[in-house]
């Protein structure tokens, strides 16, 4: 068997500057993780793959000139890939049907008859924002949760998400009136 | 414009991508009648409220562990990846031979050309295997990096030494390397140990396009 040499780990990697570069978004990366997730735990985890995809890219990283678009597109990207590797797990399993482009859980979730929300005053409250954004499918809540909430603008969007402007306005479209018609009916 | 054609237009108006004129022609409408202008007036409401959510903020502890878990897993895992390339000897991979020949005289740059061609801005690992007449320790390990060419973990580092043990017979280095830039290149690797030393240089070539057909090829001095 060959003797296996190895290149020394490097002294020059800078950690402490790949910090200094990061550590200005990390919220922001947080923030754009949990709106994803929805959960806390899951928002960490994802936030923690990305830096460690970002980690050997350092000089890159610094010779980008809007680091955010980049940042976001990396998040996106990441957090689709966790949710594929979910679903070819067993636990997927447990799931009833996955969530497609056109089809999400409000048309099988949402009831009918008016709820509780839709006798409050102001129904649009973050929490029941939040909740409503965890049932939206993956491509309506990355569309809906980056433009109307962080308030990239939809050509932006375009690179991010690799998708055409018109995909992503009906997209868009659909989102918001799944949003309304949850936090309408009340099914959370 | 009917009610229809205006409720259709919201999104376009609230994401300001309206032209001005159809703009004025929204607004007239939704002033005149009172079943838009509600409907306006809750959309306007919704979007105010998903632009005002408050930011889900993470903890101190959570940044700090996040960017020492980044620096300790990278390690980590490039130290598997020295363990998987081992048991991907044969499997995969460019590869390239190299004897060291301290009884003999010293072959300042003799030049190998490796058949071996680098995709533009891929990452490849290439694999030099260093077959020793006898034991070495402490032998002082030195690539020569051209700039067309840049190592995983030392960006723009050009020359790269350090010491290792070399057994008798092969030892294998692997190299994760980027092609950043097309072109006919030149790598030099050099052993030294006991005041002498071997060079080898091994051209290599980068192509421009994303699709290159890799090649197992061997090659090797005796």
């Amino acid at each position: 068997m060959d003797n296996i040499l190895t290149i020394p780990a490097s002294q020059t990697l800078p950690a402490r500057e790949f910090e200094t570069l990061l550590c200005p978004h990390l919220d922001f990366l947080y923030g754009v993780a949990f709106r994803l997730t929805g959960l806390q735990a899951d928002a960490e985890d994802l936030v923690q793959d990305v830096l460690l995809k970002l980690y050997p890219k350092y000089s890159e990283l610094a010779e980008i000139e809007k680091i955010r678009p980049w940042l976001v597109k990396v998040t996106y990207r990441t957090f689709i890939d966790n949710k594929r590797r979910y679903q070819r797990t067993p636990f997927s399993l447990l799931k009833s049907a996955s969530a497609s482009e056109e089809t999400n859980h409000v048309d099988t979730l949402a009831s009918q008859n008016p709820g509780p929300a839709q006798m409050v005053e102001n129904k649009f409250t973050s929490r029941n924002i939040q909740a409503a954004l965890n049932m939206l499918n993956e491509e309506q809540k990355a569309v809906c949760v980056l433009h109307d909430i962080e308030g990239f603008s939809l050509p932006e969007l375009e690179d991010i998400l690799a998708t055409p402007l018109g995909t992503l306005k009906s997209r868009l479209h659909r989102a918001r009136a799944s949003l309304k018609k949850i936090i309408k009916y009340g099914t959370f | 414009m009917g009610c229809h054609k205006t409720i259709k237009h919201l999104d376009d108006y609230f994401d300001g991508s309206l032209g001005q004129d159809l703009l004025n022609v929204v607004q007239n409408h939704v002033n005149k009648c009172p079943e838009c202008h509600e409907l306006f007036q809750e959309e306007k409401a919704f979007r105010l409220a998903l632009f005002n959510m408050p930011a889900a903020t993470p903890s101190r502890e959570f940044s700090e562990i996040a960017f020492r878990n980044a620096a300790a897993l990278h390690q980590k895992k490039l130290r598997s990846r020295a363990w998987y390339s081992m048991a991907g000897t044969l499997a995969a991979g460019l590869m390239v031979w190299l004897t060291t020949m301290f009884s003999g005289p010293i072959m300042p740059g003799s030049g190998i050309t490796a058949d071996i061609t680098l995709a533009l801005n891929e990452t490849q690992n290439i694999k030099v295997l260093f077959d020793s007449p006898r034991v070495l320790q402490d032998a002082t390990l030195t690539l020569v990096i051209p700039k067309e060419l840049d190592l995983v973990d030392y960006p723009d580092t050009r020359e790269l030494s350090w010491t290792a043990d070399l057994k008798q017979g092969p030892n294998m280095l692997t190299l994760p390397v980027r092609a950043i830039e097309a072109g006919n290149i030149v790598l030099v690797t050099r052993v030294a140990h006991d005041n002498q030393s071997s060079t080898q240089s091994f051209h290599l070539a980068v192509r421009a396009d994303s699709l290159v057909e890799r090649r197992l090829d061997l090659l090797q001095t005796v």
